[in-house]
């Protein structure tokens, strides 16, 4: 479970976020919706622990991570958090083995990489280098590797960024299903609204920024 | 992590490839560079190294070391013999070899000695020239295919193959040095009687203009006499070693007229395969009755032939004995007595050669080497920029993708130093051919020296701190940049 309270970022002197407290949920799904740069990636990235927040607290399964180095942040967010970032942000010169093997390097231990693969359906794409997928298979890849690290949380930055509206709801339906399949909060921030169907709770960013109210489903 | 980086070079080949290619070309230079300096160096030291002391007509010092110990100049002129048997007699000298030279075959020079000078040279085949007419070729001479053993040939005034035939005197190669690096590989020896009973003859020859006309002589029986009729193919046999008492019946011959040009189409431009340069030293008789003709074969053999030297190449007691027989050649009118390592130590400081000039040499170099190497690994690391970054935002600690880093210059470096080593030993290979040829100074390319080590060494601190240099600002970019 993640505990926000009283989490405030700003830049330039403008609060992008000021939530006052809100819950993530173990095997929820969860759609943050809001137009482009009101904080939805802000408040991903502050999760993840890629960015420190200014004030307020982020508590993942009990522990708070806002007052984290960032070698400290590093390795929770190796360990613990299921990222997919806009655009996949996979090596593209490597294959997708290599793209998941990647994360050997820190964690140091065997990621069962052949199974993660056949979770997603790309099992015969390993040993292809990622510039040769198509747009869907990056995406997969780049779930893959968020998940095979057994994360407690995954979090998603416009996944379907220039996906056309099937591969979108392909993709959104397969995020979001991954709540229950790994009993995993999963939050995925968009600024699509149509997608809002896929997920277990549709958040507005403009009042979790202020209110942090929940409109629901 | 080594396979990682290694799929990760692989991924870049092309500029893993430059990067490689940059350090390969740098370190190659600078290694040859220095590695043939220093052995250059040392091999001209040590070829003069072993003799202290060498006497020889008064002028440049420089020219007489060449033209002594390294044949490559001419002469500066003769000393008396005298001189020779004057050092061998000196108690404080423990070896003396006289010089002589003054013709060449295929431009390559013919000197005359003792056997003692080659007395710590191995033969590769054939045996050491002993008697006059005999020669001993060096390695170089016969891997090029000049001459080989048994082969007959004339010698050529001068050194650079233009000059008169001696075509009234022939050698025979009798042994094959083997390969030693120094100058000796580049020349023929012959006994230094060689070279003076040819001069001689052709002193004499010069003055009659090689009519053999004999004004000199009180009897002239030789009517009809008419060298081109005589089958000397059928009894100048070179393969029989040159057994003239036996062929050179000249009583059977009419020699009318004696006007036989010894020219006479016997010997090609080079002065190789002769049918009849008989080589009959005239000048003593009074008698020209063929009975008793004077070949100089048998002056050779049964009369000492003495005449002047080029120099006489001396090792002495010591540094005392080199300075006391120094002075008192310097003293005597026309001659001088020089070490040869110091005149040549001389020379290298003069050229620059210095260690010094060759340490500022190889630091532009390897300066050049570390801004075209930094360029190279900045270039790498940049074309990697957005993998660090990606990395980073995984959570992969900054040490690790730095280590990842350095590993991947360190196997460039490692790859490319080693190739750079192979490259070095062909490339010394190649400029051995030149040295030793031309120079008679072997380079061995398995040889190296610890400043090549340091060198190395350097070189691969330019790469790893390129690289360290290369990735800081990277870390600087925040990870979310990416795209």
């Amino acid at each position: 479970m993640i505990y926000i309270k009283n989490l405030q970022k700003s830049y330039d002197n403008e609060k992008i976020i000021d939530i006052p407290d809100y819950s993530f949920e173990k095997g929820v799904s969860y759609l943050v919706f809001g137009p482009s740069g009101c904080g939805k990636s802000t408040l991903l990235n502050i999760i993840a622990g890629v960015i420190p927040a200014d004030a307020g607290q982020v508590v993942v399964n009990g522990t708070d991570i806002t007052g984290w180095t960032p070698v400290k942040r590093d390795e929770y967010r190796l360990s613990s958090v299921g990222y997919v970032f806009q655009d996949f942000r996979l090596l593209d010169q490597m294959t997708v083995e290599d793209n998941l093997k990647l994360l050997e390097l820190e964690l140091r231990k065997k990621l069962d990489i052949d199974r993660m693969l056949e979770i997603m359906g790309i099992l015969p794409k390993k040993k292809k280098k990622v510039t040769t997928l198509s747009v869907g298979e990056k995406q997969r890849v780049a779930i893959a590797r968020a998940l095979i690290k057994d994360p407690l949380l995954l979090l998603a930055d416009e996944p379907t960024g220039n996906l056309n509206k099937k591969i979108a709801n392909e993709i959104m339906s397969l995020t979001a299903g991954y709540a229950q399949k790994f009993d995993i909060p999963v939050i995925t921030v968009s600024h699509d609204y149509d997608m809002k169907e896929h997920f277990d709770v549709f958040i507005e960013m403009s009042e979790l920024n202020t209110e942090l109210s929940e409109v629901g489903k | 992590m080594i396979k990682f980086a290694l799929k990760n070079l692989r991924t870049r080949f092309t500029r893993a490839l430059l990067a490689c290619i940059a350090v390969i070309l740098c370190t190659t230079i600078a290694l040859i560079t220095y590695n043939t300096a220093h052995q250059v160096e040392d091999g001209v030291i040590s070829t003069a190294g072993y003799y202290d002391t060498i006497v020889g007509p008064e002028g440049s010092p420089l020219e007489l070391v060449f033209s002594s110990m390294f044949f490559t100049e001419s002469p500066l002129g003769t000393i008396p013999y005298k001189y020779y048997e004057e050092l061998k007699a000196n108690p404080s000298v423990r070896e003396a070899y006289p010089m002589a030279a003054g013709d060449s075959y295929q431009g390559i020079p013919i000197i005359g000695t003792v056997p003692g000078y080659l007395q710590d040279y191995e033969l590769k085949a054939g045996e050491m020239f002993e008697e006059t007419e005999e020669a001993v070729i060096g390695y170089n001479v016969a891997d090029a295919g000049v001459l080989e053993i048994g082969d007959i040939f004339v010698g050529v005034h001068g050194f650079g193959g233009n000059g008169h035939v001696h075509d009234e005197f022939e050698y025979e190669v009798v042994g094959i040095l083997a390969r030693s690096g120094t100058a000796s590989d580049n020349v023929i020896f012959t006994t230094a009687e060689s070279v003076w009973v040819i001069h001689d003859h052709d002193h004499n020859d010069c003055d009659d203009d090689h009519d053999h006309s004999h004004d000199d002589h009180d009897e002239h029986e030789h009517e009809d006499h008419e060298h081109d009729d005589h089958d000397h193919d059928d009894h100048h046999d070179h393969d029989d070693h040159h057994d003239h008492d036996d062929h050179h019946d000249h009583d059977d011959h009419d020699h009318n007229g004696h006007d036989h040009d010894h020219d006479d189409d016997h010997h090609d431009e080079d002065g190789h395969i002769h049918d009849d340069a008989h080589g009959h030293n005239h000048n003593d008789h009074d008698d020209h009755s063929h009975d008793d003709h004077d070949h100089a074969h048998e002056h050779d053999h049964h009369e000492e032939v003495t005449g002047d030297l080029i120099s006489v190449i001396v090792n002495t007691e010591g540094l005392a004995a080199h300075t006391e027989l120094k002075s008192q050649f310097d003293e005597k009118p026309g001659v001088q007595a020089v070490n040869p390592t110091t005149v040549l130590r001389d020379l290298l400081d003069n050229l620059n050669l210095g260690r010094d000039i060759l340490f500022v040499l190889a630091a532009i170099i390897v300066f050049m080497a570390a801004v075209v190497i930094y360029v190279t690994t900045a270039s790498f690391v940049e074309d990697s920029k957005k993998d660090i970054l990606i990395m980073r935002l995984l959570g992969i600690k900054r040490k690790t993708i730095f280590s990842l880093f350095v590993l991947q210059t360190v196997i460039i470096s490692v790859v490319s130093i080693a190739i750079s080593f192979l490259i070095s030993y062909g490339g010394l290979y190649l400029i051995n051919n030149f040295t030793a040829d031309r120079m008679g100074i072997m380079i061995d390319p398995a040889k190296h020296y610890p400043g090549e080590f340091a060198l190395v060494l350097l070189v691969f601190a330019i790469i790893v701190i390129s690289a360290i240099i290369s990735i800081i600002p990277v870390y600087k970019h925040d990870p979310l940049e990416v795209k």
